[in-house]
């Protein structure tokens, strides 16, 4: 009987919030116009933009979003600001301003304004590329941890995560600088901004999209359920640079050493795999073999580049393919020479535009040519990157302490929240053994240190 | 009540949550697939009624059946729609109580985490230097992978370079223009005079006058009886052009805003020889067509040289089709703008040539244009930018001073051409602010031109530059035609007034009018002269046959044709060849009747 009245609870709960959107109905629904009816036709109008604001505003509650994070990140250090900045960050510049403008869309700006000086880069663009990078430089990667509305969407889902291996971390990784290095140039020849047409959270910002959106959002998420922040850590070209700045911050989150008391809680808890125990003396085996494959690394490393530019070289005609117009030149080819029997709504328009045929397929082969030079640029920019990954990962470095990780340390705060020493520097606490875990004796880091 | 907040019941809320919103997916999903490539417009029934009522435009139950349907599949739609929206609402509810629920139950729960004690060993930099080689080598294999699999997938059907692109450009130019010499010599030689005067090669005929030289031509005949028809025939496709003829084949076009196609029917039996489709151009495949119901989008009436026929479309399509039937050659001059009616000026030939006169626009922006093509190939021999707006006139080409003349009528001039080179002879202001729609008519040395709201004028042809103030003969201001062209015999110009009146003065002096005659019926369709009898065709269908005299106007014959018609007729030998809105009609005696 109780389990039929908690079932029953449950539906009601369930049924309140629905209910009440559905009693809410939807706006009459526009009546159709029939066949031969003498119906006015519409005047055109400007629609009304929904949360159009001032391009300051944006800028000034970035930059307060981007001082908040920082405080809470390392002042006060506090995982409950955090959630609630989080959750204010997501739905202001996630579903109120709809996921644009952001950084990372922001890169692709800042490219093409580089590459064409006539492409006047709207200022909040400019502002969202910068800020974040000023503030990372300085604080770490803050702006991921509580500003970002993908970060944030993706931070709120992860419901029960497991760990991914450090080795598959490491090696996908390298995907995001692939895509930024595509994304850059993509822009840079005005093929398309590839990041913001594959945003996968777009379509839940604004309640639609392409079906291959959805899906791809969808997917998205539904791994972000079980695997910490994938699009950050996999995919987010801007992340792939933050990751980089975040190197040279001049503060960061940090476990302090001279507290730590060893507990293993902060490296399990954290879903990135960001935090890294101190490492064990190397066998003298292990040491020679290290180094062997170190200078191993650094001489591939200059093959590797060569070798991606090489292949980056021979991508002409595939990337030249994402332009709009090369395509429409191909398809108009090929219906021209009878290869293609339909023609496409590009192609009629084309058609119907009085452009003439010579121009169009002049301006694709030239454009063929300049990604024989930019697929190279490409294959350089990740033979760089794969190298130094290959030499990252050989270089031996060695840890006294725990340590988070500079580059995939995301300054999400979870560790602080399972952190005892936090716990009694906070009053919630007064001694370290209360919240650790049954049979876990404190193990002063300094102690470990001397043994 | 804070009892009832337990675990389980949170737990179990999460759960109900979840549940409701994978049922709601599942079933968006369903949905979703079912309408993936659903048009509602595009139903079948729907489709089946409206191509019916093309069929049966007059058809008001069928009209109404498609509007009740209309109705139904956008309501459909939009029903479709709202299930939609709805359900995409039900499903983030759902998720997000789910999410809520789940994260509550959870934190009710919570345990610290219990780290596994760390064995001895490698620690985990050590592993990661060695595996993790192994992935970004893996990494490496696939990026490779993928960069070939692209430059396996995407292959170019482009030359590799420009260079190579003019190359190809000059060898397929080269070819296209060699064919087009090679067809062109293939081509017979040009009629001679007499075989041109005994035919009908383009708007009222071989000189643009309405005149038939044959004669024997019926002057009773019942279109819906069928007496005095030799034959009938249903035209495919809509068109308000008038028929020509040249021997035995008689030539019109048809065109919707969908298709459009050149027929040749046999002048004998009135069967269909051929069709010959005329794919529309691409350039302008997507543009928009503007044009009206009267004039719809084959207005022109077609022209012959006696070796192609010339068709042009109202989204500016010209082009050449032989005797059997096939495109020999196109040319788009672009579509009509700011052309209030639709084009609908006729092509005429001279020498082998043929003359468009393109006039749209306004008068500043000169996109008017006459042109000239070579027949044989469809080169371009001239053309010749006119600063006027646009009309609906067709140019005649005369002679006079045994010097050829392409005359042209527009708002405000009559304006004289050379054949040879497309330079202005002369030019008169005789028909300002006309919205210019009756065609020039040429006879001896005078050409006579009219228009609703300007005059009607008769025009010496052998001046050069602005003759207004020294060649105009005379003009007088009744009976004034909108659409129809003046008729010019021997010693009359008759004119139909556009509110259905036939009026006639004086060829030599103009002056008041002769006679007038309240014809009773609207006219769109010019008058036709065959021996000293008037030819009219109302737009009702009912014709008219009158003998004009110096005194009076004889009516000597009445018929029907049984369908509305705003076309002009063609004639040949004791025939008349008329175009109704759906029928070809071919009117005269059988051999047994004439003997």
């Amino acid at each position: 009987m109780n389990n039929l009245f908690r079932s029953c609870l449950a539906l009601v709960l369930v049924a309140m919030p629905i209910g009440m959107v559905s009693a809410e109905g939807v706006p009459d629904l526009m009546f159709p116009v029939p066949e031969f009816a003498n119906h006015p036709i519409p005047t055109a109008s400007v629609p009304h933009t929904e949360g159009e604001v001032p391009a300051v505003w944006d800028i000034a509650i970035l930059l307060v979003a981007l001082c908040l994070a920082s405080y809470f990140t390392l002042v006060s250090r506090s995982r409950k600001s955090q959630l609630a900045l989080t959750i204010a960050c997501l739905l202001w510049f996630g579903f109120w301003r709809q996921g644009c403008v952001c950084p990372v869309g922001a890169t692709q700006n800042v490219a093409l304004a580089i590459a064409d000086p006539s492409y006047v880069v709207p200022v909040t663009a400019v502002a969202f590329f910068i800020l974040p990078l000023i503030f990372t430089l300085f604080f770490g990667r803050t702006f991921c941890a509580s500003v970002c509305p993908l970060g944030a969407m993706q931070e709120l889902i992860a419901v029960r995560t497991v760990a991914v291996p450090r080795w598959l971390d490491h090696s996908l990784g390298l995907l995001a600088y692939v895509y930024l290095g595509a994304a850059v140039i993509f822009a840079a020849t005005k093929t398309g901004f590839i990041v913001c047409r594959w945003d996968p959270f777009i379509p839940f910002f604004r309640l639609g999209g392409n079906t291959d959106m959805l899906v791809f959002g969808g997917s998205i998420l539904a791994i972000g359920l079980v695997v910490g922040r994938p699009y950050c850590r996999y995919l987010c070209p801007y992340g792939a640079i933050l990751r980089l700045l975040s190197c040279f911050s001049k503060w960061r989150l940090s476990i302090p050493g001279d507290t730590c008391v060893n507990c293993q809680l902060c490296e399990d808890v954290c879903p990135y795999g960001a935090i890294h125990p101190p490492t064990v003396k190397q066998t003298p085996e292990s040491r020679k073999r290290g180094k062997r494959q170190f200078a191993l690394a650094v001489f591939a490393a200059p093959v590797v580049i060569a070798s991606f530019w090489w292949v980056g070289s021979t991508l002409a005609v595939p990337l030249a393919m994402w332009h709009p117009e090369s395509r429409l030149a191909e398809q108009v080819r090929l219906e021209e020479t009878g290869e293609a029997t339909e023609s496409t709504d590009a192609s009629d328009a084309f058609r119907g535009s009085g452009m003439a045929l010579e121009e169009l397929y002049a301006s694709a082969i030239s454009r063929r040519g300049e990604f024989t030079y930019l697929g190279g640029l490409l294959g350089v920019w990740i033979g760089i990157v794969v190298g130094f990954k290959l030499i990252h990962i050989s270089a031996r470095r060695q840890r006294d302490d725990y340590q988070a990780d500079r580059a995939g340390c995301v300054s999400c705060g979870r560790c602080y929240w399972y952190c005892p020493v936090e716990k009694v520097r906070l009053g919630l606490i007064t001694d370290i053994s209360e919240v650790l875990p049954d049979g876990k004796t404190l193990v002063p880091l300094s102690a470990v240190r001397k043994s | 009540m804070n009892s009832l907040i337990t675990f389980r019941s949170i737990l179990h809320t999460a759960i109900v949550a979840g549940v409701f919103s994978v049922l709601v997916l599942i079933l968006l999903l369903v949905d979703g697939a079912s309408r993936l490539n659903k048009v509602p417009m595009e139903a079948s029934q729907f489709v089946e009624l409206r191509k019916q009522f093309v069929e049966e435009p007059n058809n008001v139950e069928l009209r109404q059946q498609i509007q009740v349907m209309d109705l139904a599949l956008r309501q459909e739609y939009f029903r479709e729609q709202h299930f939609t929206v709805i359900g995409s609402y039900l499903l983030i509810g759902g998720i997000v109580l789910t999410l809520i629920f789940g994260k509550w139950a959870t934190i009710l729960r919570r345990k610290l985490p219990k780290p596994k004690p760390k064995l001895p060993g490698p620690d985990s930099d050590e592993l990661l230097s060695h595996t993790g080689l192994r992935a970004v080598v893996l990494l490496i294999v696939a990026l490779i992978g993928t960069s070939w699999a692209m430059n396996a997938t995407y292959k170019s059907s482009l030359p590799t370079s420009i260079e190579e692109l003019a190359s190809l450009n000059a060898t397929s130019n080269q070819t296209l223009e060699d064919a087009k010499i090679e067809e062109a010599l293939a081509l017979p030689d040009l009629p001679t005079p007499e075989e041109w005067q005994h035919s009908w090669p383009n708007f009222r005929g071989p000189q643009g006058t309405g005149i038939s030289m044959h004669a024997s031509i019926p002057t009773t005949w019942d279109g819906s009886s069928g007496d005095g028809i030799l034959w009938k025939a249903p035209v495919p496709l809509p068109g308000v052009n008038s028929p020509i003829v040249w021997r035995d084949h008689v030539f019109l076009s048809g065109a919707t805003d969908k298709e459009r196609a050149v027929f040749c029917f046999d002048a004998l039996t009135g069967d269909i020889q051929w069709r010959a489709d005329i794919k529309p151009d691409p350039l302008v495949v997507v543009a928009e067509v503007k044009t009206t119901d009267d004039t719809g989008y084959a207005a022109p009436t077609m022209a012959t040289d006696g070796r192609l026929v010339f068709a042009m479309f109202g989204d500016g399509l010209l082009v050449a089709v032989d005797f059997q039937g096939k495109e020999r050659w196109r040319q788009s001059l672009g579509i009509p703008q700011r052309n209030s009616y639709g084009h609908a000026s006729s092509l005429v030939t001279h020498q082998g040539a043929v003359i468009v006169q393109y006039d749209h626009g306004t008068p500043d922006d000169e996109l008017s244009k006459l042109m000239s093509f070579d027949g044989a190939t469809g080169n371009p021999n001239w053309e010749t930018v006119r600063s006027t707006p646009a009309s609906w006139s067709s140019p005649i080409v005369t002679t006079s001073n045994e010097s050829a003349q392409i005359i042209t009528c527009c708002d405000p001039w009559v304006i004289a051409y050379s054949p040879k080179d497309g330079k202005e002879i002369w030019r008169v202001n005789c028909l300002e602010r006309a919205e210019v729609g009756p065609s020039p008519v040429y006879s001896d040395d005078v050409v006579y031109v009219c228009n609703d709201t300007a005059v009607l004028a008769a025009i010496r042809c052998d001046g050069t530059g602005d003759v207004t103030d020294t060649h105009v003969v005379w003009t007088v201001e009744d009976g004034l035609p909108d659409t129809c062209s003046p008729l010019v015999s021997k010693d009359f110009v008759m004119t139909v007034a556009s509110y259905g009146a036939l009026f006639c003065f004086d060829k030599k002096d103009g002056g008041d009018p002769i006679w007038e005659e309240d014809l009773g019926a609207d006219f769109i369709s010019s008058p036709s002269l065959v021996g000293d009898h008037v030819y009219l065709f109302g737009r009702d269908g009912s014709a008219s046959i009158y003998m004009p005299t110096a005194d009076e106007c004889q009516r000597v014959g009445e018929a029907e044709l049984g369908e509305d018609c705003v076309t002009c007729p063609a004639f040949q030998d004791g025939r008349i060849i008329i175009r109704g809105v759906e029928h070809l009609f071919c009117i005269g005696k059988t051999e047994s009747e004439s003997s």
